[in-house]
């Protein structure tokens, strides 16, 4: 599970390489997004343009991520496809991140 | 309406990588190619979720096998899962809630639940066979976790995935 990462300002953009976030992907995808939140700013922004399929383990490895989050430090989300937007609406997970529609709306949005 | 064709069965090892694998060649396969692009991606949701759940917790890190063939409708919405694994899946999955909370697991059976019309398993000869009925309809999957059927032989226990 590659990550592209990217400074915008106070924001660092993540978005993962593969199309795929499911069972196979997910232990790597948290240990990456750990590692690379270690190194980011105020605003962390997950970019899921490029995702097309997410199954309950990407979800949760998502969630997870979480975790790894300083104080002050918030996790974002944008650029859902319908399928990944269908899993968190699904599971009522949409109701625990702010959601953009995409990485633009993301970057001009407050803090 | 193009059918899936009626001798099609996968057998894959059970493991993620051959679920991916199989998820990614059904997906360009004529087996949903009846289907709407919504109707495809939440078949390959629940497909997926039940062949993981299999290798997660049926195989628990075993070997083992799955096998995967469309159900008598033949219509991308009816399939039969069938494994060896010695764990059946537990009564209590049928009953799973989504979580309330942000959580790391737990939303895999919430999900095949929300996402089927019917579900149902029984244990023959020492295999598993689950059926399973996708929802025809998409606009309603916001419809609450419903009770599957259960022809016999469930376990009770804690709900993976």
């Amino acid at each position: 599970m590659e990550l592209s990462i990217s400074r915008h300002g106070a924001v660092t953009v993540v978005r993962p390489a593969e199309a795929r976030l499911d069972a196979m992907a997910a232990v790597m995808f948290k240990d990456r997004m750990k590692s690379t939140i270690e190194g980011a700013g105020a605003r962390v922004v997950l970019d899921l343009s490029a995702v097309g399929f997410l199954d309950s383990s990407g979800l949760g490895a998502v969630v997870a991520v979480q975790r790894f989050l300083r104080a002050g430090q918030a996790l974002e989300l944008a650029g859902l496809t319908s399928a990944v937007e269908r899993v968190f609406r699904l599971t009522r997970m949409d109701r625990m991140f702010t959601i953009h529609g995409g990485l633009d709306d993301a970057l001009r949005a407050e803090a | 309406m193009r059918c899936a064709r009626r001798h099609e069965r996968h057998v894959i090892a059970a493991d993620p990588a051959a679920v991916r694998d199989l998820l990614i060649r059904l997906e360009q396969g004529v087996a949903l190619a009846g289907l709407t692009p919504d109707e495809r991606d939440c078949t390959l949701l629940v497909l997926g979720e039940v062949l993981n759940n299999v290798v997660e917790h049926g195989y628990a890190g075993a070997p083992g096998w799955i096998g995967l063939m469309p159900g008598p409708r033949r219509d991308g919405r009816d399939w039969r899962i069938v494994d060896h694994a010695e764990r059946q899946v537990p009564e209590g999955c049928f009953r799973a809630e989504m979580p309330e909370e942000a959580a790391e697991g737990g939303f895999g059976w919430p999900l095949i639940m929300a996402l089927t019309e019917a579900v149902a398993t029984r244990r023959r000869a020492g295999f598993n066979v689950m059926t399973l009925q996708m929802r025809a309809d998409t606009a309603g999957q916001d419809a609450p976790p419903r009770q599957a059927g259960a022809e016999g032989g469930l376990q009770a226990g804690a709900c993976g995935g």
